[in-house]
């Protein structure tokens, strides 16, 4: 009978880079910021580390194959080391191997950095594999985007629960003006502009209905966690211990896209792993207990709709909840993005899952500053990479010891 | 109809987004329907949005014309009483004109704050 | 009895009109506007003379049995490939038996009357019960071309077989002439022309009337007997000069559809064949000759079955389907005629894997999906183990063919990021009546005329085109019914 993780491992230090185009630096630069974040601040010799994970997604555009390049550029004391790769969840799927690695008492200290370095493609926007995106997909998959795909699931979304596309856009404004508020108290974010309802709403489309406000971006970054056991973190001295209360992933299998069934209003498997990962960090009542999140707002009605699949809001009733301020920054509810989200981070694959995990290690040790929210003590972090159709997700709760 | 307080936009500027920028570049209005219809036009550039590059020419459509500029709101922008254009084949016909008179490829409607909904 | 058992037409929904060209290009070659009456057909950017054949071979067989199908035999001079057989992928998209022969007929404007003399002989030695023969061509020419605007896009398909016969062949007569009016060498991209004036009084002006009447002596006939001719000319004056010639009366000739398509090259006598059955009653002899190195005139007898032949697009349905295209940049960006930025982005790898396309060649080229044995549920792609989660089970797939099924939309968008010939890509899910959902690309409609739940059905085309190797991938889209 499985137990869960549940208060089994503990993070001990964090690092995130500076998020955005940074034309300063190859991933190789981003890895050393992160990691020289991560270990002073977990007060420990690299040396102490037993275990490397590293996430990216793009690979073949940065860093190469395999986990050499993070043994490499950090020198890692020839430890083992695996290059983890999940869609959106690659960040999060480093983490969890050295949650599970210390876990299983395979290690005593980890290290999990994710990294990603877009901006060396010469274009905008991610990397078009072509035809080496598998051999048999060339072949019969559409070209479609990521905008085009999640626009669909806005419409489907409006229709089934009978708002207007103008109401639902103005509910995607306000759920795009709240990120961009808590992206401008940021000094790691990309973008720190705080917008109004108004621009947003007038904002071009990219895909009908969604605007350009409703669509992340492309950065480059890094962030890193050192894990190890509770036990291990006190002997090091360590005090109000943030503990790993949950992680979960769960995966489509072909069902939403070709069974007679899914209705294109909500993730499959958001709605079942956040089912799972409540059992393992023993929550009941997720709206009241969970302190605040960070969500894969890769478009804003995701965001909207993630909501839901998280039961936080009842289905159909997150657009109330949005402007009745519940998930803004001091809105007295369960406050989303609170960093700014993809909104204002942009997305490098491999480092946002770590970066989510990043603002709710400095939320729960009281070190947010601005953004600083009273007395949190559950957060949680979601990861959806693919199409609503077909997707990974991940969810993390992570939260102070004994809680 | 209703009439709305519409604030015009500052033109020139340039609005940043993560995923790209657009900026309201002049304002026009055309005769429809015998009446006045207030309409902005500008580009959008989509260059640093994760899925893929893109952008165009807009046209932002306030609604029909009831008094022009007659007010300044707490920013300073000038104001308009505006009645929004919410039928449907108003709204087509309209973006019909712009689409060939403004040689935009995309056409949207104002929809005031007020007039939503309360869920 | 020998003859056509049914007929098929397929005319792109793309008409351009050829204003357009005189608007653009009037200023440099300004007697263009002798022939800038009227429209001409422009295949999408996904259409080829491939995917054309499809559609009106799809058209002709539609409500017969394909499993009695024993030969297809394309005809066209703008095949996809030199050297892959197009009638073999035809054959696969139509998903026909696999113990039939295949051949393509090339190199001539004739080919499409050859074939069906070639066909009609492999039925009369018993050998084969139902032969299908496909013309189609798209014809490439150079901008502010006359050829640009006297040419068209489209294909024509007709069943030949021995039962319900709508039109019995009598007989032909073939000439062999090495014309040379136009010709396209190994490695070229489009046709050299010799003076038209010769064309004209050399070449069609002698020829067609020198095949017709070799044909009416041949079977002791007169064109009294005669209901319609069919014989291709794009210079309208000389097509209604050769009737002249050979004394048929303007009700006799069938028009040579400069103003609705322009000439469709070697699917040109098929189409307008067609087009004539569309009009024919039993007992009408109908003579087809064709213009290509010579000419093969053919003689049909309209039978008492081509009243019962079942409604069909055929051509008239065809031209009925039009969408006029006012953009002449857009006939020349979809011809690839002019150079326009596509982009880093566009350079990406376009290899195909020609081992995962043998291995998926129903599911890609014949829309097969699976059709579980323990539960029912169909759906597409066939896999190895069946979705439905309350089922799951492995290896019970059996092969169900979806490309004939109806879908309605469920969701859509108009994608501007999407690379595109011509953005928004549109794209969606739809749902298969009966059972089945998958996500298609959408062709030829307009982001304002789709809707959720609108009724879809299927069409081959162009999914890819890898100019690095030559190689055009093919695969199935949505279209509206």
């Amino acid at each position: 009978m499985s137990t869960g993780i549940k208060d089994k491992v503990a993070i001990i230090g964090m690092g995130c880079t500076k998020f955005g185009e940074r034309w300063d630096a190859g991933a190789e630069d981003l890895m050393v910021e992160a990691f020289e974040e991560a270990i002073a601040d977990a007060g420990i010799e690299k040396n102490q580390i037993q275990a490397a994970w590293l996430s990216d997604c793009f690979e073949e555009i940065h860093i190469g194959k395999s986990a050499l390049p993070l043994s490499l550029t950090l020198r890692l004391p020839n430890i083992p080391a695996t290059r983890v790769e999940n869609f959106c969840a690659s960040g999060t799927e480093a983490f969890r191997g050295a949650v599970y690695a210390v876990a299983s008492g395979a290690c005593d200290i980890a290290l999990a950095l994710g990294v990603e370095k877009l901006k060396d493609i010469g274009y905008g926007g991610l990397p078009n594999s072509g035809s080496n995106s598998g051999s048999l997909n060339w072949l019969w998959m559409p070209n479609l985007t990521a905008p085009g795909a999640f626009a669909q699931l806005a419409t489907a979304y409006a229709a089934k629960y009978k708002y207007s596309i103008d109401d639902l856009k103005r509910v995607l404004a306000h759920v795009s003006v709240k990120s961009h508020a808590n992206g401008a108290l940021n000094p790691k974010a990309h973008l720190r502009t705080p917008i109004t309802e108004d621009q947003a709403i007038s904002s071009p489309m990219v895909a009908h209905p969604l605007g350009l406000y409703d669509c992340c971006g492309v950065s480059d970054g890094a962030a890193a966690a050192i894990v190890t056991t509770p036990e291990i973190a006190k002997k090091l001295g360590k005090k109000d211990l943030v503990t790993v209360k949950a992680l979960q992933l769960a995966l489509s299998n072909g069902e939403e896209v070709q069974f007679n069934e899914w209705d294109s209003t909500y993730f499959v498997s958001t709605s079942k792993a956040s089912v799972v990962a409540y059992k393992e960090a023993g929550i009941k009542d997720p709206r009241k207990e969970i302190s605040m999140m960070e969500l894969h707002d890769c478009f804003s009605i995701t965001e909207l709709i993630t909501y839901e699949d998280l039961g936080i809001s009842p289905r159909g009733g997150a657009p109330k909840d949005v402007l009745d301020g519940f998930f803004d920054l001091r809105g007295g509810g369960v406050p989303a993005q609170v960093d700014g989200g993809l909104k204002c981070f942009g997305h490098p694959i491999g480092a946002s899952g770590l970066r989510m995990l990043y603002e709710m290690y400095l939320q729960l040790h009281g070190r947010a500053d601005q953004r600083q929210l009273k007395d949190p003590k559950l957060g949680l972090t979601h990861n959806l990479g693919g199409f609503p159709f077909m997707n990974v997700v991940s969810i993390a709760i992570v939260g102070k010891e004994g809680v | 109809m209703e009439v709305y307080k519409y604030s015009h936009p500052k033109l020139g500027e340039e609005i940043e987004a993560i995923s790209g920028h657009y900026s309201t570049e002049r304002e026009g209005q055309i005769a429809y329907n015998g009446r006045q219809v207030c309409y902005s036009t500008g580009y959008s550039i989509v260059d640093t949005s994760c899925c893929g590059p893109g952008g165009c020419g807009f046209a932002f459509v306030a609604g029909y014309i009831v008094h022009w500029k007659n007010g300044k709101d707490n920013h300073g922008s000038d104001t308009s009483d505006i009645e929004p254009i919410t039928d449907s084949g108003e709204k087509q016909e309209i973006r019909n004109l712009l689409t060939k008179s403004a040689h935009v490829q995309q056409v949207n409607f104002w929809t005031p704050q007020t007039a939503v909904f309360k869920p | 009895m020998v003859g056509i058992v049914s007929y098929g037409g397929y005319v792109p929904r793309r008409r351009l009109n050829r204003m357009s060209v005189i608007q653009e290009m009037g200023w440099y070659i300004p007697a263009l506007m002798m022939v800038a009456n009227g429209e001409r057909s422009m295949c999408n950017w996904d259409e080829d003379s491939l995917t054309m054949a499809v559609a009106s071979a799809r058209d002709c067989i539609s409500g017969f049995d394909k499993s009695k199908i024993d030969g297809i035999f394309l005809a066209t001079t703008t095949p996809p490939f030199a050297d892959r057989q197009n009638a073999g992928i035809l054959a696969t998209a139509l998903n026909l038996r696999e113990d039939i022969v295949t051949a393509d007929f090339a190199s001539s404007l004739k080919s499409g009357t050859t074939a069906l003399i070639s066909a009609v002989e492999s039925l009369k030695s018993g050998e084969k019960k139902n032969v299908l023969v496909a013309a189609s061509d798209h014809r490439r020419t150079k901008s502010a071309s006359f050829y640009e605007m006297w040419f068209g896009d489209g294909s024509a398909s007709l069943l030949l077989g021995n039962e319900n016969v709508i039109a019995e062949y009598k007989g032909s007569f073939s000439l062999s002439l090495d014309f040379v009016d136009h010709y396209r060498g190994e490695s070229q991209k489009f046709d050299y022309t010799w003076e038209e004036r010769w064309i004209r009084d050399e070449g069609y002006a002698k020829i067609i009337p020198q095949a017709i009447n070799g044909l009416f002596k041949k079977y002791g006939i007169s064109i009294k007997d005669v209901a319609k001719v069919v014989y291709p000319c794009f210079i309208s004056r000389e097509h209604k000069g050769i009737a002249k010639k050979i004394g048929a009366s303007k009700e006799q000739v069938v028009d040579n559809m400069h103003e609705v398509t322009g000439e469709t090259g070697s699917a040109h006598p098929l189409l307008m064949l067609t087009a004539a059955l569309e009009q024919s009653k039993p007992g009408d002899k109908i003579v087809v000759a064709s213009f290509g190195q010579g000419s093969d005139a053919l003689l049909f007898e309209v039978t008492e079955h081509i009243t019962k032949l079942a409604p069909r697009r055929g051509v008239k349905g065809s031209l009925e389907n039009r969408k006029e295209e006012a953009s002449y940049a857009k006939f020349l960006k979809f011809n690839d005629l002019i150079n326009a930025e596509t982009g880093i982005r566009a350079e990406a790898a376009t290899q195909t894997a020609l081992t995962t396309l043998w291995r998926n060649k129903k599911m890609i080229l014949g829309f097969v999906g699976g059709k579980c044995k323990k539960c029912g549920t169909l759906q597409y792609p066939k896999t190895n183990v069946c979705v439905n989660p309350k089922c799951n089970a492995f290896h019970t797939q059996e092969d169900y063919e979806f490309s004939d099924k109806e879908a309605k939309v469920m969701s859509f968008t108009g994608d501007y990021l999407a690379v595109s010939v011509e953005p928004p890509v549109l794209y969606g899910m739809v749902q298969f009546d009966g059972g089945g959902r998958t996500l298609l690309d959408f062709t030829d409609c307009d982001l304002e005329n789709v809707q959720v739940g609108q009724t879809m059905k299927l069409s081959f085309r162009k999914k890819y085109y890898d100019k690095d190797r030559g190689f055009t991938g093919y695969f199935w889209k949505a279209i509206l019914k």
